[in-house]
């Protein structure tokens, strides 16, 4: 019965102790002012202003905080979208026009 | 561990059972120790294949940073009423250069269309791979998994009920090429290019352009350093003789996406 006593009480020091070092590993921790981004990504390469001239047309959605992309990923492509107009492309069949010379006119 | 080394010394004055459970403690240590790293010795050279799929291999890329990516086709087990399984879609592995097994991607790849489409594939210069694949309504998506085999981008471009897409290629850097075409006849057609990057964002814009009398759509061409062509031939049937050929060279795209020159060549005839 003693022995058992001794056990449990170890037990609990044991536990307490664990508990102490688990709260002051947390209250140590430097709250990080930015989620990690993941490797291989670097978002400063996709340009949004492109996108102001694109109306309907979304974005890359992009990993910035580490999380877990695939059911997004995956519902992107499952959901099905209805057709939408395809910006700067004619929505009737065109004309066809004489062939620009010297040079096309950029759009 | 170094914070129970403290309670040595209660444990070692307590019962011969603690003592017996202290001793068990270097075992236990030791056995997570083993189990680690075998796990890591294991995601060196071995692929963790699935038991209940049979995998053939489709396509290899060898990347840009010299990483090959194998994709596989994914089949349902084989029954009496189809023997050879059903394609469900690809998963790709990432193996170093030194044959090492580096990454699984994840998720696979579906097949959305249910006809065995195998997506483009593409290994970057920063180690990660890029995906390309479509639906039967003419949409297109584009995955990017990093070095580790994680998703890091997704994209879903379209449908469009002006235009399908008449052409993908990779580039020789790592970016897609889409060319959409506003009918089924290149000839008649409206024309528009975009250039996307490796997580599938447009990085230019150009068109639209045509139909044009008298003159036959061919090919649109992005260059190296983003530079972009386009090539007609006038008149549509080509003979030697009479036919003219027009390359049009697009030049340094702006910071929203446009082309600002352009350089017309006219090639024959001959």
């Amino acid at each position: 019965m003693k022995r058992l006593l001794r056990f449990l009480l170890a037990l609990f020091i044991l536990g307490a102790l664990n508990s102490a070092f688990a709260d002051d590993d947390n209250s140590s921790a430097c709250p990080s002012p930015t989620p990690p981004t993941p490797t291989g990504l670097d978002p400063s390469k996709v340009n949004l202003a492109i996108y102001n001239n694109l109306p309907g047309i979304q974005p890359p959605t992009l990993d910035l905080d580490g999380r877990d992309l695939s059911a997004e990923g995956l519902s992107m492509v499952n959901t099905a979208a209805p057709a939408i107009v395809l910006p700067g492309m004619p929505t009737v069949a065109p004309t066809p026009q004489p062939f620009p010379s010297p040079a096309p006119q950029i759009p | 561990m170094k914070n129970y080394i403290d309670v040595d010394g209660l444990w070692d004055s307590g019962s011969p059972s603690i003592r017996l459970f202290t001793k068990f403690i270097p075992l236990i240590a030791s056995s997570f120790a083993l189990l680690f790293a075998n796990q890591q010795a294991r995601g060196d050279d071995v692929f963790p294949f699935p038991g209940n799929e049979t995998l053939f291999d489709s396509q290899n890329v060898e990347g840009l940073n010299n990483h090959l990516r194998l994709s596989f086709a994914l089949y349902t087990p084989s029954t009496p009423a189809n023997p050879s399984g059903v394609y469900i879609g690809a998963r790709i592995f990432v193996v170093n250069a030194n044959g090492g097994a580096q990454a699984q991607c994840a998720p696979d790849i579906p097949d959305f269309n249910g006809n065995g489409d195998f997506p483009f594939i593409f290994g970057q210069q920063d180690g990660n791979t890029t995906v390309a694949f479509w639906k039967n309504d003419g949409s297109l998506t584009v995955w990017c998994y990093n070095s580790a085999g994680k998703l890091i981008s997704s994209v879903h471009y379209g449908p469009f009920s002006n235009a399908h897409l008449a052409s993908l290629r990779f580039t020789q850097s790592g970016n897609i090429a889409l060319h959409w075409q506003s009918g089924a006849n290149a000839d008649s057609s409206s024309h528009i290019a975009w250039l996307i990057g490796e997580y599938g964002q447009i990085i230019t814009i150009n068109g639209p352009y045509g139909p044009y009398l008298n003159t036959s759509f061919l090919e649109i061409l992005d260059q190296k350093n983003d530079n972009q062509q386009w090539t007609w031939r006038s008149p549509p049937v080509f003979t030697s003789s009479s036919c003219t050929t027009f390359v049009w060279t697009f030049k340094g795209p702006n910071t929203a996406g446009h082309y600002v020159s352009v350089v017309t060549a006219s090639l024959g005839p001959l």
